[in-house]
């Protein structure tokens, strides 16, 4: 397959070129209310080839293997089409020859399409037997993804990622009122990551419980206790999204704002995005420019230290590229994204954190986030009050929002039990999703946030 | 495609066989920079087959790989007991928009960069846009007979977004249309005016307290409440799973009486459509009447599990998702006054017209609680200032019981790709939850 994308840029003997091939092979079941909705396998492969030309890049797909030349030809083409008013000159990058191969101790592939199905009906199965719950759904993903890399430059990446997660869900209903809770599970581990969920699916049954008797939130300013998962969704959504570059690097205003060593937020407060963290949902070996991934400071201690680049958007602003320029998939044209993003350790005890508190909220789990730049919103799956220190009942609805910038300094503590998510969704951006991408964190505690309410 | 109805036949499949081909030319700017010129082709086929009485599916984008059958097949031997046969298709053609048309991007490249330094120099920002062209061909047929619908659509959208650091904060606002054939300069002058609209006193902060107000609901902030609980509450794959609050309740009143949907597969967009994409004809269906719920939205397999009808609405997302129900254009009936008419003569409200945080909250059941991404505090009739760090909340089902009026202004906007379009007047509510600092 490489010899045949080096054919495809052969001719060319100026500028920069790509191509990207990827193959994938797709597997999706899901069951609801006892009957399989979908089971199904789906093959997909084709490519992409960039060609960039003073400022500017030509895209153009191809399916088959036989269209490559046309494709470089069509890329070439449009990219010399017009002028950009300002030329940009990608920095130029050693070359690289690697065959990344997925560590996994099960490979999906390895395991029937009916022992798949057996798994969703035995988790399925698990979720049911109350009254209340008028729609149970189990769905397992499953995505094998090989892509080859090949540029101008003499790079050659083959790399595979073995993609399987399962992801439960249930609709409770009591008298009116219908709540949904769920829980979703999956990485590049292998397929060992959908085994022995059962701890995990019995919370569903007592999540969708709790929300049907909680009490709609009473909107305010709330000081709040974030789990590790919705706190992975704030810093992804409220500052992640920030520091991708392609946002920033000609708007002379917000580089003045998000200048390095400028204070972001209590020294205790470190943000790393790490794509090269094996088995995260968000690893990749190399970017879609063929750049290695690694682990990038945002904010160490406080301050403002780095930001995710593409080779583009690094040759703009005279910094190294971070590994962080993303596709979801050859029909797309790579952008600056993140990979695995989280919050480090800090100190604090879980009890701390409650630590006089007076009237707040324990937020847990993620629905889901929005960011336009400086003001973001987040949902979580469910809530609970804090009174004078301690955990109250439970509250449903919760959507905090905020400025980023603000509300980075209202974290005044860190715990100290980080972990990382990823499941079934992804990131998105533009028309670009779903991203494989997880995040995480320790518990924290942030004063002052709007919380949307009746 | 061909040799995959061929061998189905073969092989004495009860076959589905739907083929799409998409091919996009786009020129993109980013931070008011030439960023890319692309030309992409996508085509793949999705099969559906019943076998023994079970539903089995797959896809490919080699569209003469046979393995499409043998996964089918497959799948079939886990997949849904069917109630449902797959309908006899006429032989019928359709086409929207001018398919000679094309973009050019050489004409319109000089007037592209005269609105970008336009926007730049009197807002002081960066701006992002897009300039497409999509041409689109889809093609049905399925075992019971030799027959098949296709349909080849073409289209024209630009959308244009500015980004600026004002002294009320962060700045985005966007505007996007469409057109059946090429773009003109005056035409993508025409959006940048309308994006203009949304930019009144927009340096300036009004302060509010948190509370209850009159909030003018534009088509971006209707579409995140209004639009998305109606749309799934009636939809037939969650009304067939009892995950909807709607099941049940036809013919009762769940909205102000002011307020009339339909959806409308006549409506001149390119979510067109003559027949589905499960082969049956489409037809104009009033969905709520002065505020009754009159029908649903049912593809071929959720009415067969509830017993009804299908509406004609099974929608492929793409070649390799299944058919599911949608509506082809959902249509919010105007109002008489203008915006600007009504605006005019209020005392106090706030216009909420970009919503951050859509879907975020209980949908379904028609929560809502979205960030102000862009507002106005309007006061004696003027547009006073910008709100922000605010939070407007509430709940679909009660809060749009208090309509106090719709506008006669409305906006087309695009869901889902290309296949359901809004088309949505501001709507003026009393007395929703606002919640700020």
């Amino acid at each position: 397959m490489i010899e045949e994308l080096k054919r495809g840029l052969g001719h060319i003997s100026e500028g920069y070129a790509d191509i990207r091939y990827e193959v994938w092979r797709t597997t999706s079941i899901n069951m609801i209310n006892g009957k399989i909705e979908v089971a199904s396998t789906h093959v997909i492969s084709g490519g992409s080839v960039r060609y960039y030309h003073r400022g500017a890049y030509g895209f153009s797909t191809f399916t088959r293997l036989e269209d490559i030349e046309g494709a470089v030809r069509s890329a070439e083409n449009l990219a010399k089409l017009l002028k950009p008013k300002e030329e940009v000159v990608l920095k130029p990058q050693s070359p690289v020859k690697d065959i990344v191969e997925p560590k996994v101790s099960i490979n999906p592939n390895k395991i029937t399409f009916d022992e798949k199905v057996e798994l969703v009906k035995k988790y399925h199965d698990l979720l049911t037997g109350n009254d209340k719950f008028v729609a149970v759904s189990v769905t397992y993903g499953e995505n094998l993804l090989t892509r080859y890399f090949v540029n101008t430059e003499g790079t050659e990446i083959i790399e595979e990622r073995p993609y399987c997660g399962i992801s439960g869900s249930i609709t409770g209903r009591d008298g009116n009122l219908l709540q949904r809770a769920f829980r979703s599970f999956g990485d590049l581990r292998g397929y060992e990551t959908v085994l022995r969920r059962e701890a995990d699916f019995e919370e569903i049954k007592k999540d969708v419980l709790d929300l049907l008797r909680a009490d709609k939130v009473e909107g305010g300013v709330y000081t709040v206790i974030l789990d590790p998962q919705i706190a992975g969704v704030f810093i992804h959504e409220a500052f992640g999204h920030l520091s991708e570059s392609d946002l920033i690097f000609r708007n002379e205003k917000l580089k003045e704002i998000m200048t390095l060593g400028k204070d972001m937020g209590t020294d205790l407060l470190s943000v790393v995005d790490d794509g090269s963290l094996e088995g995260e949902r968000g690893f990749i070996a190399y970017d879609d420019d063929g750049i290695k991934s690694r682990k990038n400071y945002l904010i160490k201690n406080g301050k403002l230290v780095g930001r995710l680049h593409s080779r583009y958007t690094s040759s703009l602003m005279g910094e190294e590229p971070t590994g962080n320029s993303r596709a979801v998939n050859f029909n797309y044209m790579p952008i600056v994204r993140m990979t695995n993003t989280y919050i480090e350790n800090g100190t604090e005890t879980f009890e701390g954190l409650l630590e006089g508190i007076q009237r707040g909220l324990y937020v847990l789990g993620a629905l889901g986030g929005q960011t336009e730049l400086e003001m973001f919103t987040f949902s979580s799956a469910k809530a609970y009050k804090i009174e004078n220190g301690k955990i109250g009942s439970p509250v449903r609805d919760v959507v905090l929002s905020g400025n980023v910038f603000e509300t980075l300094k209202n974290i005044d503590a860190i715990g100290n039990d980080l972990q990382m998510y990823g499941g079934l969704g992804g990131c998105g951006k533009g028309a670009q999703v779903p991203l494989p991408v997880s995040d995480g964190a320790p518990h924290i505690r942030i004063k002052n946030v709007i919380i949307g309410g009746r | 495609m061909e040799r995959i109805v061929s061998e189905a036949k073969k092989k004495e499949l009860n076959y589905e066989v739907f083929f799409t081909k998409e091919e996009t030319k786009s020129l993109n700017f980013e931070q008011s920079e030439l960023k890319d010129i692309s030309h992409k082709i996508i085509e793949g086929i999705g099969v559906r087959l019943i076998h023994n009485g079970r539903m089995g599916a797959s896809s490919s984008n080699n569209v003469s790989n046979l393995e499409v059958l043998d996964f089918a097949l497959n799948s079939a031997r886990f997949g849904k007991e069917v109630q449902f046969t797959f309908p006899e298709l006429p032989l019928h053609s359709e086409s929207f928009g001018d398919s000679k048309s094309e973009l050019e991007f050489e004409k319109l490249y000089p007037v592209i960069n005269e609105i970008v330094r336009y926007l730049e120099n009197k807002y002081q920002g960066k701006v992002d846009l897009s300039l497409t062209q999509m041409k689109l061909y889809q093609k049905l047929t399925n075992y019971r007979c030799e027959n098949y619908i296709e349909r080849n659509t073409t289209f024209f959208d630009f959308g244009l977004s500015l980004f600026s650091v004002t002294s009320s904060g962060f700045l985005i606002t966007y505007s996007w249309s469409w057109k059946k054939s090429g773009l003109t300069s005056d035409d993508l002058w025409n959006i940048t005016r309308k994006m203009e609209q949304t930019l009144v006193n927009y340096d300036k902060i009004a302060k509010i307290t948190s509370g209850r107000y009159k909030v003018i609901f534009s088509p971006y902030a209707l579409l995140s409440t209004l639009g998305i609980t109606i749309s799934s509450g009636v939809n037939g794959f969650n009304l067939a799973r009892r995950m909807s609050p709607l099941l049940s309740k036809l013919n009762e009143k769940i909205l102000n009486e002011k307020i009339n949907i339909t959806d409308d597969p006549n409506l001149d967009t390119p979510s067109k459509r003559g027949f589905d994409d499960e082969g049956l004809r489409t037809a104009k269906r009033s969905i709520i009447e002065n505020g009754t719920l009159k029908d649903y939205i049912l593809n071929l397999d959720s009415a067969a599990e509830l017993k009804m009808n299908p509406t004609g609405n099974g929608i492929r997302y793409s070649f390799s998702s299944l058919p599911l129900p949608g509506f082809h254009n959902f249509a919010v009936q105007e109002g008489e006054r203008s915006l600007k008419d009504i605006i005019r003569g209020m005392d106090n409200a706030i216009l909420f017209l970009i919503p951050i945080g859509e879907g975020q909250s209980n949908i379904i059941m028609g929560d809502y609680s979205l960030n102000v991404g862009l507002g106005y505090y309007v006061e004696n009739g003027e547009i006073v200032g910008r709100v922000k760090d605010t939070m407007i909340s509430g709940n679909v089902y009660t809060d749009f019981q208090e309509v106090l009026e719709i506008s006669k202004d409305t906006e087309l906007l695009m869901s889902r790709g290309y296949n359901t379009f809004f088309n949505l007047p501001f709507i003026i509510v009393d007395n929703v939850s606002v919640t700020t600092k």
